[in-house]
């Protein structure tokens, strides 16, 4: 297994478009990190390539981002990326975490069946808030990075070298922060509005095959 | 007043209380306006029920204690 992490952050619609900026956001921030990041953006986060690239490079990581359902997650233009019983052995040998909805019902276990390390991913929909006027400047959105600074923490905490039990268990913890400060009399009653949809998003996170598993080789 | 009935009123005071100026995003449903879910919950449609779903997963979580008990917040499966 190499230290090689291969990405997919589509853009087709405000959706994937914020999930896609901060998981790159996420990307550039560990790039000093042990773990090497390839990223199909855009119109490269399609099957054709994705296959492809994961037969060349071998990662130890995949981070799927992008529209999913029960037993698949999407790419650009909401092209079918991983299926189960379709490619879902394409995930073999390697930690994935996809930050897409609901994955994580049939997806997971299949893709562990078929012979993947590890699965973390979400058993019900993703929900997060957008400020409409920060819809072309994601990255700018504070309530938007209330739920995916968490999400993403994922990844942070595999490139440090963690297992996929305790990545998951660290994002968990994330969100729980959050929340916590949520409750707090810091914050507006608006934002204390966003707990229900923050400990749903924390309650759907599961990590599914080896929880010891690692995405990083001394 | 049937129970089903309780629930959407309950939901849709709930959401009454969201921010105007904010959208929701719900995967692949798509982008949601507050005036839009709440229509939604009470077309009681699959966008709807989602909404319930998060209430109803909100409350099980207050009894749980979740707010305070980091252990409660793990739920991991093997598979």
């Amino acid at each position: 297994m190499n230290n090689t992490a291969l990405a997919t952050t589509p853009r087709s619609d405000p959706t994937t478009r914020y999930i896609s900026s901060w998981a790159e956001k996420t990307i550039e921030e560990l790039k000093s990190k042990q773990l090497q990041f390839i990223v199909l953006a855009k119109e490269r986060a399609v099957t054709s390539i994705l296959e492809s690239m994961l037969k060349k490079h071998s990662p130890s990581l995949l981070f799927l981002n992008g529209h999913g359902g029960h037993d698949l997650v999407c790419g650009h233009n909401n092209e079918v990326l991983i299926q189960a019983g379709k490619n879902d052995a394409a995930l073999k040998g390697m930690v994935t975490y996809a930050l897409s909805c609901s994955s994580a019902q049939v997806l997971g276990p299949a893709a562990i069946k078929a012979g993947a390390t590890a699965y973390i991913g979400y058993n019900k929909d993703f929900i997060f808030f957008i400020s409409p006027e920060k819809v072309s400047r994601p990255l700018e959105d504070k309530t938007a990075q209330m739920f995916l600074e968490p999400a993403n923490h994922v990844i942070v905490s595999l490139a440090k070298g963690h297992t996929a039990g305790e990545a998951t268990d660290a994002s968990k913890k994330y969100f729980l922060k959050g929340i916590q400060r949520l409750i707090s009399s810091e914050s507006s009653v608006d934002d204390r509005e966003y707990i229900r949809y923050l400990i749903w998003d924390m309650r759907s996170l599961v990590c599914q095959g080896d929880r010891d598993a690692v995405a990083v080789n001394d | 007043m049937d129970t089903e009935k309780e629930i959407i009123d309950l939901v849709v005071a709930r959401l009454q209380n969201l921010p105007s100026n904010k959208d929701i995003s719900i995967g692949s449903s798509g982008e949601f306006t507050k005036d839009q879910l709440i229509d939604h919950v009470k077309k009681d449609d699959d966008v709807g029920k989602k909404m319930v779903a998060v209430e109803m997963d909100f409350l099980r979580s207050m009894k749980e204690g979740i707010f305070y008990e980091q252990h409660s917040a793990s739920n991991n499966t093997k598979v």
